[in-house]
This record gives C-alpha cells, sequence and structure tokens, in this order.
C-alpha cells in the first residue's frame, strides 16, 4: 500500500507532465512563429512598391562611360561642323524639295567684328558656332565675320561669291586625357567669284581640339523656337570645340611648296584661327 | 490497487486532453510552417522581373530596385531636363510660367533659395529692363556623376551657360551657371497635371516622372550642401 501510494503519483508526473511540458513548449514555439509571420506579414504591407530598371542581355546594364565616345562619331562631328561654318554659299540650306531646287537666300546674321564693326556671317556658320565651347565661341565668330567677304551675301551676279571649305583628310582622334581629344583636318577653302569662276584656294590645315560634354533631350521640343531647336540640334552630338590651332605639316612634300602651302610658315590672315 | 484503478477511471479524461492538445498544437505548428513558405514565395513574388511592353511593340524585361534607389543617369537626366526646362525663357515661354510649371520640381523647402538663384542669375545681365524679345537659353557643359550623401539623396555638379539673345546681339551673352544640385527620391510624381494642360505642365510632368525632387542649390565648392 505504502509502495503503491508512492508509485502512483510518480507514474502520473512521468507521462502526463511530460505531455503537458512538450505541450506547452509547442505552444510557445507556435507563439514565437505566430510573431515573426506578424511581422514578416507588416514588413510587406508596409514595403514601398519597387522600381524597375531595364536589362539588357538579361542583365542590369552597367554605367557606361560618360566620356567615350566612337572616333568615326568624332570625324563625323569636325566634318560636319567645319562644313557648316566655312561652306558660305549665299543661301539657306535647303529644308524642302522645292528649296533645293530654288534655294532661300541667306541674310546673313549680323556679328560684331574684332575690329568692333558688325559683318555679316552666314546663318550656318552662326549656328554651327554653338559647337564651339562658350569662351571660345564669340571671339571666333568674330574672326569669321571679319573674314567672310560682304560679296557672299550681294544679289547681284555681277558680285557674287562663294567659299567651299573641301577637307581632304580627317586624322584618327588622338586621346589627350579622358574625355579630349585632338584631331587634325586637311582642307582648303576655295572663294569662286560666280562671274568669272575665278578661283583662289587657300590651304586650311587646322588642329582641332575636341571634349565631350553632356546634352539631353529638351524637355519642350514641339514647343521650342528656332534658335533652341538649332542650339539643342547642334549640342546633339555630345562634343564641342575648344581650341583650333594651325596643324604643321612636316611631310616631306609640303615642304616643297612651304611658301605657299604651309600655314605654319607662311601665316595668312585666314590662317590665324588661334585662340 | 483497486484505489489506483478507480482513480484512473476518474482522471482517464485528463490524458486524453493532453493528447488531443498536443496532437492539435503539432499540427498547427505543421500549418504555420506552410504559412512561413507561402510568405517567403509571395516576397519573392512581390520583385520579379517584369515584362515591360513598349508603345512600338517592343517589350523589355525590367529588375526591382529599392523604392529609394536610382540610378546615376536617371539622376543626370533628371537634373539636367530640369534645369534646362526653368532656365531656359522665350517670349513663348515666359520666365515665370516656366518657373510655376517647374516649381513642383523642386521640393517646398527649397523653392525660396532657388528663386533668389534665378533672381540673381537675372541680375548678373542687368535684365531689369527685361527685354521681350530677349531669348535665354541654357546650354549645359557637363552633368557630374551623382554622389551619394544619404538614402535617396544624391549630390550632383552641373555646369552650364545662360546665353541671353536680344535683336541687336545674336552672338549674344552668357552667363555661368555652375552649381551643386541635391535631388532626393520621392514616394510618387509630384507634379499635377490641370485639367487643360499646357506643353510646360506635360514637359514638367514627364521630368517629374522620375520620382526626384531638386531639394537643394548651392555653390560650387559648399561642403555642407545638403
Amino acid at each position: 500500500m505504502v509502495n503503491l501510494l508512492k508509485n502512483k503519483p510518480q507514474r502520473t508526473l512521468s507521462v502526463l507532465t511530460i505531455f503537458v511540458f512538450v505541450t506547452l513548449s509547442l505552444e510557445t514555439l507556435i507563439l514565437f512563429l505566430l510573431f515573426l509571420q506578424g511581422t514578416h506579414i507588416l514588413q510587406l504591407s508596409r514595403r514601398k512598391p519597387p522600381n524597375f530598371v531595364q536589362l539588357v542581355n538579361g542583365k542590369q546594364a552597367t554605367v557606361t562611360d560618360n566620356l567615350a565616345r566612337d572616333p568615326e562619331a568624332i570625324r563625323q562631328f569636325i566634318s560636319k561642323i567645319m562644313l557648316s561654318m566655312f561652306n558660305w554659299s549665299g543661301n539657306l540650306p535647303p529644308q524642302t524639295i522645292d528649296e533645293a531646287n530654288q534655294p532661300k537666300p541667306d541674310l546673313g546674321i549680323l556679328i560684331v567684328t574684332t575690329q568692333g564693326s558688325r559683318q555679316r556671317i552666314n546663318t550656318t556658320s552662326w549656328i554651327a558656332g554653338f559647337a564651339l565651347s562658350e569662351d571660345f565661341r564669340k571671339g571666333f565668330l568674330s574672326q569669321i565675320a571679319d573674314l567672310t567677304p560682304p560679296e557672299i551675301f550681294s544679289r547681284t551676279p555681277s558680285q557674287a561669291m562663294s567659299a567651299k571649305l573641301t577637307i581632304k583628310r580627317i586624322y584618327q582622334p588622338e586621346e589627350i586625357s579622358p574625355g579630349q581629344w585632338r584631331v587634325g583636318m586637311i582642307a582648303d577653302i576655295t572663294q569662286k567669284r560666280l562671274s568669272d569662276n575665278r578661283k583662289v584656294i587657300t590651304p586650311f590645315n587646322k588642329d582641332i581640339l575636341v571634349r565631350a560634354i553632356d546634352s539631353f533631350t529638351e524637355p519642350l521640343a514641339n514647343s521650342a523656337s528656332d534658335l533652341q531647336k538649332a542650339i539643342y540640334s547642334v549640342r546633339n552630338d555630345k562634343l564641342e570645340i575648344y581650341e583650333i590651332r594651325d596643324l604643321c605639316l612636316l611631310d616631306e612634300d609640303t615642304n616643297l611648296n612651304k611658301s605657299i602651302l604651309n600655314p605654319c610658315l607662311n601665316q595668312r590672315p585666314s590662317g590665324s584661327f588661334i585662340k | 490497487m483497486q484505489i489506483l484503478k478507480t482513480e484512473n477511471k476518474r482522471n482517464s479524461i485528463l490524458p486524453l486532453f493532453v493528447v488531443a492538445t498536443f496532437c492539435l498544437n503539432s499540427f498547427i505548428l505543421l500549418i504555420l510552417f506552410f504559412h512561413g513558405y507561402l510568405l517567403q514565395k509571395l516576397d519573392k513574388k512581390l520583385t520579379p522581373q517584369s515584362l515591360v511592353e513598349l508603345l512600338d511593340g517592343r517589350s523589355i524585361t525590367a529588375n526591382p530596385q529599392p523604392n529609394l534607389e536610382r540610378d546615376p543617369e536617371t539622376i543626370r537626366r533628371f537634373v539636367g531636363e530640369a534645369i534646362t526646362l526653368m532656365l531656359t525663357w522665350s517670349q513663348q515661354q515666359p520666365k515665370a510660367d516656366v518657373l510655376l510649371a517647374g516649381s513642383q520640381l523642386i521640393t517646398d523647402n527649397s523653392r525660396q533659395k532657388f528663386q533668389s538663384e534665378v533672381d540673381h542669375l537675372v541680375s548678373i545681365n542687368q535684365l531689369e529692363n527685361f527685354n521681350q524679345s530677349a531669348e535665354n537659353i541654357l546650354v549645359i557643359n557637363r552633368i557630374s556623376q551623382p554622389v551619394k550623401i544619404a538614402e535617396g539623396k544624391w549630390k550632383v555638379e552641373i555646369t552650364s551657360n545662360q546665353l541671353i539673345f536680344t535683336n541687336y546681339d545674336s552672338l549674344g551673352k552668357s552667363s555661368a551657371f555652375n552649381k551643386q544640385i541635391v535631388v532626393q527620391a520621392v514616394d510618387g510624381q509630384m507634379v499635377s497635371l490641370p485639367d487643360t494642360p499646357l506643353p510646360l505642365n506635360l514637359a514638367a510632368y514627364y521630368i517629374g516622372e522620375a520620382r526626384l525632387q531638386i531639394s537643394n542649390v548651392c555653390k560650387i565648392g559648399d561642403k555642407d550642401c545638403t
């Protein structure tokens, strides 16, 4: 009897109590898990919507080098800007097919020259001027105004003149520092009097220093003024010219007629675009 | 022995309860595990690589990134376009209208400061007798790579010129606008469109789609510009 009394409470303890304790710990585990999931759900409900980034070839595109430019793009840019800067036809570039047959006369843009007088320059030269850096542009355009003969704008055939830049060669751009290049250009400026077709050819060999700039699409493209369109279309190439120097040709063939052709030795007025 | 049996019979309902509770608890635990797995799946589902269909019929895949992240190029473009919009004035785009339309691209706190920078820019050129035919155009030279200064906040340096043309001056005056600009990411589109939006409002709206706002404008070299 004594034995039984002793045994009985022990047995009930060992089976029932273990069960109860296991259940209790299970209960705590469940409570803990519920709490964990609750916070997880809270986080999910509070999470701000993600942004989405475009993938290229299944990968997030890495930041491209903002200063890198294709050498061919630099050469194209130089040729485009130089041609529109020095092609003085006295006509506006045609905008429609009709205008190509009957070009509109260019009235020119009045620019203050280096001497302080006001001279007209071609509209295309003026627009191309926006591809020059701001500290360089005004002085350069003033020099262009000095150089542009007023006969370009003359409507009388006996006086009218035109000038044309013929690019013979544009060298491969040579990188000076990141985002800056030096490009040599060999060209001639041919001035022609329309009455007797007399031509004057001036060599125009220049070292052109170009740098990368930033340009973004214009926010108000639809209601932009002509001036804005002109400026932004030129800046859109993301390059600007910040210096133009004389190119000294040291090749043998140019040394033969150095007094005539080499502007490094024979400074002509048209060869003095030194900043 | 007799006593034990009667006791057992009396208590027989208690062990049953205990066992039932134990089973129930184990079942609940299993369900919770299952819920945890579902939550994890949902977590992944909320940030999927998404299909984006473009207007021209092309489609691209887009990767999710946290709400306050912005690509450096997005920040640069935002700054470039916002400043170009607000500092380009002509007869068709009068200064007051442009600044009003663009004001939502600037946080409330720094609107005053931006206005004073604009006034300063105008005063440099002595345009008090603001010529009707004058045209001011902002030409950007460079916008630096953004530097992260806080979560969802970046600083860029802009070097640009405002060119001022009049009928008499086709060469143009230029005044430099070189500033540090702090931008911050915002939760939603801050630019609201009026019922009959003008091109100006639409332009500001498109720029605001980057969900960024200009929160400060300071001089270059200002160390405590945040």
